[in-house]
């Protein structure tokens, strides 16, 4: 599945280094510094649609703030492009972060119109601003110089450009592979599962927001320079679109597949314009309808694009090795990750109190009542639609309770959002599994572990957390090793069975160093055997103090496992007691048997 | 329907398994029911029990796959759209009900009968058939089906599905949420339609009572049947009471 | 600013804003219906225009090129799934006579059509009846061709799709019909006034047509059962499945009746605007910001935001014309940001 192709990709940009040193023609280096601008562009929307998620058709727009920005400064100001560079950066990561503020925490499809709507705003409004000549633009932009050397010439401007998407990837793929980076990575999963890590999605959405608009303006700065003069035009909403069919052609969720799909886009355009005037015997943008019919076919046949299919090509070649490895001891500083006090045996950790949830006229959750004590393991049973999972949800600040009082340890938790209720420790699982299918079970369980670091972005992409990160892997490979998963700690997490899935996410909630564990039907869809090696686990759990919540349908499951159990029907407790006793309670014996005499 | 339909099966699977990607839902299933028949099919949730149901319909989620034979009498129907099968006389009342919420109870019955278009028969008669059964809906027509109650809307789910006229009615978790008058309810009526020929297909988590109604039974663990017989026997096998019971009764 | 003047901007506010209403309709019915963000809708409404100003000018329609192209398309397309069934069950022969019919020979029927009979002296009403049977069956075979074969697929792939049917519907656009814009002829030259008010006789008619579309829109979804059957389809996918309502024949219908209403839209603003094959984009953008205040979902919202739209351009238009689409589409950020804050938070999977 994961595809190690490090040495493929450093001989493709490699290559693209070498380029100009060849005797080729003037033409190919113009095309060359095409790709290279389109590239960082494409970059950055593979961080911000591919990995995490937020599909932007406006890029161009953000290219034109660099493009423009530098362009006023170094004409009408006479400023030095150094100086245009920064306040490009600063304009497009300002109008980033406002613009994403608004609109990244729109759901799904709204957030793509959004970009197609600014997009066109901003382009209609380089075109129409008198200081930025209107449509016909600014020209006579100096060239860049760096030290007095002047980089005029197309072939200095590739490198020049060359170096800066070098740059770039380099600081975005330190950036994934960090404690930030899975971040980012978990939010393409929705909401739920990266929040009840600890993680700040709406936070991180702006972030890689504000990466892509950086790196559009970057390109946009370099074109201004390679090209001494700008206009509207290139910033429009259809370059937009190309840019978004570049990283989808390439492969959008892989970062060398931005490359990938600028070189296939760009010679494919450069050819297109070539030919087709001379095939329709008329001139005008014909490609587009090659390019539009391609990613329609592309998308039926393949939506991850391109790079996979190279990736796999080239893996038969050069088996793939794991990307992501714990070390093999415990690392310098380990034993000084913060911990959890435990709570003493037998002490109450959880009182659920007059608990209520209405969704309009309907009483999912009818003033429940219970109290979990540390080094419990309890069970809340029910038979379907009792509202168990309502009241899940509002123990861990999925859904916020109507009325009444949930206490952990003591404060009061029933209004936090689950984050919050996190950091507080209280980790769960889920009904149905929330993973990154393709990255390894390693990778996977160490999001659990984001609220044991503290790296900030920078810090990933400058790779100045390897301490921090290395620490919080071994975290991870504890946990992956405590519940028995060792043998498949650098197995993608997709290709695991059902009950080996279950029991990842029991390790990613124990990287969050829990005192209490919520398991949500954690045995539902299991063979006899996952079931078994499950209840082995949550005993082994128990033995080590851990207390656990266990919202179970299947009674066989829970009979052997739990101290106490609490039943509910119709949004109610109807029992409570051990489970000796509920399994003669006629009450119970009744909601999950049938009323109907 | 002729006589010997009786003794042939109606519907009839055999080797049916789904998966969605690598999971294996249900694994090589064979049940038969006959035309008048009521057979439950009782197992822990997450048995595969819904898949079951969806794969007979046609109406897995796209991810989910399906194998083998479903056969509906004697024709195998496994790779016909749902139209088809529902055409022929397959109809589903899935778990979650799916009705269209922000219309009419009386415009969802009718949109039941959509692929019923015969000369001589008005969707009025099919409405009068289903307010006879349900009279309570025929009070509420004209109210949007979003705002009934839980029993309610389970009795626009099972009209609509009778709307199409089906041979055979399939019912997932049918007394869902339901206080246990409203579930009399609805088994009366399931035992009701077993006069009028059509048989019945009915998964629920609420074994005692669906084992009381029904002619038959299978028992589904972990996408395999585990158990068969007559329903009278399976309601007294040990292990059904066992597993579906928590203890020895 | 007098109130005359405020008048008339209103008025063109209001004649603009009920062809954005047309337009936001037919979003909001497709995105309900399949979940498509229906961008293409931009070409049909410069196709639509640009067919009208044809058979005015006593001029071939070379839509019906395309036609014919894509109805060969869609042919092949359904032989080649018919053929890759063949494994389970025997060659589908009357549904693919019936492809045969709709996708090859209603195609030369038309071309037929326009070269037999003189559609510059027809009446511009039967004008766009005969667009509208070129372009009808064209939004349906580009439903077939390009989303039906991934009709499961999530939204944002579908939206991709989306623009690369936009991007080839355009290019094909400037192919056939070239870069120069065309008018078509007036509805009506009758003018009156209402007090101090001028009222164009061509505003009349388009409020009234929008209008009665409207309605007539209003009447299909309320009484008959396809209508009926369309909603369903919007408020329960797979309740829809299940009482036989497929997917793809909604889909198709859907496709069908927002090809038409972009059709409309288009004759609607040809007669006082030029408009080139790319002209229909922006004006159908508009049509989405309408759409989006409407949350993609409610029609009377929708309308209203429509009507919004065209004001604020009319009024936009006078105070600082060079910036009329900037505020316009600016609009949505307010718009999205007030939905942000009122949806609450829900989990988009």
């Amino acid at each position: 599945m994961k595809m190690s192709t490090k040495k493929l990709q450093w001989l493709m940009f490699g290559w693209f280094f070498l380029f100009p040193f060849l005797p080729v023609p003037g033409y190919w280096i113009t095309i060359g510094n095409y790709i290279g601008l389109y590239s960082i562009v494409a970059l950055g929307l593979v961080l911000l649609t591919g990995i995490g998620g937020l599909t932007s058709f406006g890029q161009a727009a953000f290219v034109g703030l660099g493009a423009y920005t530098t362009a006023y400064l170094s004409t009408a100001l006479g400023w030095s492009p150094w100086v245009g560079l920064g306040a490009g950066l600063l304009v497009s990561g300002l109008a980033a972060a406002l613009i994403g503020s608004v609109t990244v925490r729109l759901s799904g499809h709204f957030l793509p119109l959004a970009t197609i709507a600014w997009g066109l705003s901003l382009y209609y409004l380089f075109g129409t601003i008198e200081f930025l000549g209107k449509y016909d633009g600014l020209s006579g932009i100096p060239a860049l110089s760096l030290f007095g050397i002047d980089l005029s010439s197309p072939r200095v401007m590739y490198g020049v450009i060359w170096f800066c998407l070098g740059g770039c990837l380099m600081l975005v793929l330190n950036l994934l592979n960090s404690r930030p980076g899975r971040a980012i990575r978990a939010l393409a999963k929705g909401k739920t599962m990266p929040e009840a890590m600890g993680i700040h999605t709406a936070q991180y959405k702006i972030l890689i927001f504000v990466l892509a608009a950086l790196m559009a303006s970057l390109s946009g700065w370099l074109y201004a320079h390679l090209q001494r003069s700008v206009s509207a035009t290139p910033f429009g909403l259809h370059m937009g679109i190309e840019y978004l069919f570049m990283a989808v052609v390439g492969g959008v969720g892989h970062v060398w597949g931005a490359i990938l799909g600028a070189v296939v886009m760009t010679g494919l355009k450069s050819q297109l314009q070539d030919w087709l005037p001379l095939l329709l015997g008329s001139n005008g943008n014909f490609e587009i309808v090659v390019f539009g019919v391609m990613i329609v076919l592309l998308l039926l046949w393949s939506r991850d694009g391109l790079w996979p299919w190279v990736a796999g090509v080239w893996a038969k070649f050069h088996p793939p090795e794991p990307e992501v490895v714990a070390p093999a001891i415990a690392p310098e500083g380990y034993s000084d990750l913060p911990r959890r006090t435990r709570p003493q045996a037998g002490a109450l950790i959880l009182e659920v109190n007059e608990a209520r949830k209405q969704f309009g006229g309907l009483v999912a959750v009818k003033d429940m009542a219970f109290e979990i004590r540390a080094g419990e393991v309890v069970g809340l049973i029910g038979p379907n639609g009792a509202g168990k999972s309502t009241m899940f949800n509002l123990v861990t600040g999925v859904l916020p309770a109507t009325s009444g009082e949930i206490r952990f340890c003591g404060e009061r938790i029933d209004q936090l959002d689950s984050r919050h209720i996190v950091r507080m420790g209280i980790g769960r699982s889920f009904q149905h599994v929330h993973l990154i299918p393709h990255l390894s079970v390693l990778e996977n369980v160490a999001m659990g572990a984001h609220l044991r670091g503290r790296s900030s972005p920078l810090a990933a992409a400058l790779r100045l957390d390897r301490h921090e990160e290395a620490r919080l892997l071994f975290l991870a490979a504890e946990q992956i090793r405590r519940v028995g998963l060792e043998e498949h700690m650098h197995t993608p997490a997709g290709s695991l069975a059902l009950g080996q899935q279950r029991i990842l996410e029991i390790a990613r909630a124990l990287c969050t160093d829990p005192t209490l564990l919520l398991l949500d039907e954690p045995a539902a869809g299991l063979r006899l055997k996952e079931k078994e090696a499950l209840a082995d686990l949550i005993r082994q759990l128990k033995g080590e103090g851990m207390s656990v919540l266990l919202v179970e349908h299947d009674m066989d499951f829970v009979m052997g496992l739990t101290d106490r159990l609490v039943v509910m029907e119709f949004g109610s407790k109807i029992a409570e007691g051990l489970p000796a006793e509920i399994q003669n309670n006629e009450a119970v014996l009744a909601a999950y048997l049938g009323g109907v005499e | 329907m002729s006589a010997d339909n009786s003794s042939k099966p109606v519907l009839e699977t055999r080797n049916l398994s789904v998966r969605y990607g690598k999971v294996e839902a249900l694994r090589g299933t064979s049940i038969s029911l006959r035309a008048g028949e009521i057979v439950t099919v009782i197992g822990p949730n997450g048995a595969g029990k819904s898949s079951l149901l969806n794969a007979i319909m046609g109406a897995l989620p796209s991810e989910g796959q399906a194998q083998g034979e479903v056969l509906y009498q004697g024709q195998d129907v496994s790779h016909h759209a749902i139209e088809l099968r529902l055409g022929k006389g397959l109809a589903l009342v899935p778990e979650k009900r799916e009705l269209f919420t922000t219309m009419t109870v009386e415009d969802n019955l009718v949109l039941g009968a959509y692929r019923r278009r015969k000369a001589g028969w008005s969707y009025r008669d099919g409405l009068e058939g289903i307010y006879a059964v349900f009279p309570r809906l025929k009070e509420r027509r004209h109210q949007l089906a979003g705002t009934m109650s839980g029993g309610e809307r389970q009795m626009v789910a099972i009209g609509r599905a009778l709307m199409s006229d089906p041979k055979v009615l399939m019912l997932d978790e049918p007394s869902l949420g339901l206080a246990p008058r409203v579930m009399a309810e609805v088994f009366q009526v399931i035992s009701h339609l077993r006069d009028t020929g059509v048989a019945t297909l009915l998964i629920e988590q609420n074994s005692r009572a669906a084992l009381k109604v029904s002619d038959y039974g299978y028992v589904l663990e972990v996408g395999d049947v585990t158990l068969e017989g007559k329903a009278s026997e399976l309601a007294q096998n040990p292990r059904v009471i066992e597993a579906y019971l928590g203890a020895k009764h | 600013m007098d109130f005359g003047i405020f008048a008339v901007l209103a008025q063109d506010g209001v004649t603009n804003g009920a062809v954005y209403a047309l337009l936001a309709m037919a979003l909001v019915l497709v995105f309900s219906v399949t979940r498509i963000i229906f961008l293409p809708q931009g070409e049909f409404i410069g196709f639509g225009a640009l067919t009208v100003a044809a058979l005015q000018s006593s001029q071939f329609p070379k839509l019906i090129w395309l036609l014919i192209g894509i109805g060969v398309l869609t042919f092949l397309v359904e032989l080649g799934s018919a053929l890759r069934q063949r494994r389970y069950k025997p060659l589908p022969r009357r549904l693919l006579m019936w492809s045969v019919i709709e996708n090859l020979i209603y195609p030369q029927f038309i071309w037929l059509l326009a070269h037999s009979l003189d559609w510059q002296g027809m009446p511009m009403a039967v004008q766009i009846l005969f667009t509208l049977a070129i372009t009808v069956p064209l939004g349906i075979m580009i439903y077939r061709v390009a989303f039906q074969p991934m009709a499961e697929a999530s939204v944002l792939v579908l939206l991709i799709v989306s623009v690369g049917v936009h991007f080839a519907m355009l290019g094909m656009g400037l192919f056939i019909f070239g870069p120069e814009g065309s008018t078509t002829h007036a509805f009506t030259e009758w003018s009156t006034a209402l007090g101090e008010m001028p009222v164009s006789g061509q505003s009349v008619v388009v409020m009234a047509v929008a209008g009665s579309l409207i309605g007539l829109l209003y009447l299909f979804f309320d009484r008959t059962l396809y209508g009926k059957a369309l909603r369903a389809t919007a408020v329960n996918r797979k309740g829809a499945q299940l009482v036989g309502i497929g997917t793809s024949q909604a889909g198709r219908m859907a496709f069908g009746l927002a090809a038409g209403l972009g059709t409309l839209a288009g004759t609607l603003i040809a007669p006082l605007n030029t408009v080139g094959y790319d002209t229909g984009f922006v004006v159908a953008l508009k049509g989405f910001v309408a759409a989006i205040v409407g949350g993609l979902a409610s029609y009377p919202l929708a309308a209203a935001g429509a009507l919004l739209v065209g004001l604020l351009e009319s009024y936009s238009s006078y105070w600082a014309s060079a910036y009329k689409e900037v505020i316009v589409f600016t609009l949505i950020i307010p718009v999205l940001a007030w939905r942000s804050l009122t949806s609450g938070h829900g989990d988009e999977e």
